[in-house]
């Protein structure tokens, strides 16, 4: 079933167009890193804003609220760029192990970076209780983690069989 | 240009480059922590770019932006760079000739030329527009490049294995 839904995203015009273009993937790839680059990078100051090693100017809600403009728009790209290499690389990507991996670990990555803004309270760092801050630094790295292991899981596409 | 090519084969040669050039893991996993590094070092250095063009970040001062924001920069370079060596070093003779290599090395020189100029001049009067949503024409030129560059340097980087 897999099979023939790969056969069918394979055959649409914009995927025939992408897969004749020479430039379309490594540019699309291009674009797709500036993202990554957008995202990880945001959250891993995000994260040390919540952990107290940053300064946050301001309640922790509010950072992460700040913070979720800019993650949430390179999710977007990502996802746009990331639909597009998949029509032009459909076996490639969705026959892929890593691949279906790391879309799993895409949703628990969506999961745990919003869910930081529920749990960050509207307080300043420094007033922020024991307990409750160390369930935001927990909740943080938890993040964190899981964006670093979606690059981990992108770059090992290209090194996976089928 | 024989000297050059001699030692870039025994660069090539090294235990440390044949072992990354041989191991089924090591060259994909080198690569994943640059990708990681230069996430970091394009990220920081575009968030810093984007409040000296006026374009975000507007209400934070930019010289407290820049201390917080440019050990990452550093550190993440560093990293960026080491591992970009590494993975240069395993087919050192054949990436010397790769074009997108010559020119995204160009563009790095001219990114961390265009860095200088700014901190030797324009970085000067910072305290003066420190506070400004909207900075001197000169800060946003350098900011305004350094994106450019950068961006550059992505879109090459990413060539390099598609030639």
């Amino acid at each position: 079933m897999l099979r023939a839904f790969v056969d069918g995203i394979d055959g649409l015009g914009l995927s025939q167009a992408i897969q004749n273009t020479a430039w379309a993937i490594p540019t699309l790839q291009a674009v797709h890193i500036l993202a990554i680059a957008v995202a990880v990078s945001t959250i891993t100051i995000l994260n040390l804003r919540l952990a107290g090693f940053v300064s946050a100017d301001g309640p922790l809600r509010a950072a992460a609220d700040r913070a979720y403009v800019w993650i949430w728009s390179a999710l977007a790209v990502l996802a746009a760029t990331g639909v597009l290499l998949v029509m032009g690389e459909p076996e490639r990507a969705l026959l892929n192990r890593t691949f279906q991996i790391k879309m799993v670990v895409l949703l628990l990555a969506i999961a745990s970076t919003a869910s930081l803004r529920w749990i960050a309270p509207d307080q300043e760092a420094a007033d922020v209780a024991g307990a409750r801050r160390r369930l935001l630094q927990a909740a943080a790295a938890l993040s964190l983690s899981l964006w670093v292991a979606l690059v981990v899981a992108g770059r090992w596409i290209a090194y996976t069989g089928v | 240009m024989e000297g050059v090519r001699t030692m870039l084969q025994a660069l090539q040669d090294s235990a440390i480059a044949t072992a990354i050039a041989e191991s089924g893991w090591l060259y994909p996993t080198i690569e994943t922590v640059h990708v990681l590094a230069l996430a970091l070092v394009v990220g920081s250095i575009a968030m810093l770019d984007l409040r000296l063009i006026g374009a975000a970040h507007r209400g934070r001062t930019v010289t407290r932006l820049a201390t917080e924001v440019l050990p990452f920069t550093w550190v993440s370079f560093g990293i960026a760079a080491a591992s970009g060596f590494l993975l240069f070093s395993s087919a050192a003779v054949r990436l010397f000739d790769n074009t997108p290599l010559r020119i995204k090395m160009a563009l790095l020189v001219l990114a961390g030329l265009n860095m200088a100029l700014f901190h030797v001049f324009t970085w000067r009067s910072v305290h003066r527009w420190d506070t400004d949503a909207s900075p001197p024409v000169a800060a946003k030129v350098a900011g305004g490049v350094s994106l450019c560059l950068w961006v550059g340097v992505v879109f090459f980087g990413r060539w390099i294995g598609f030639v």
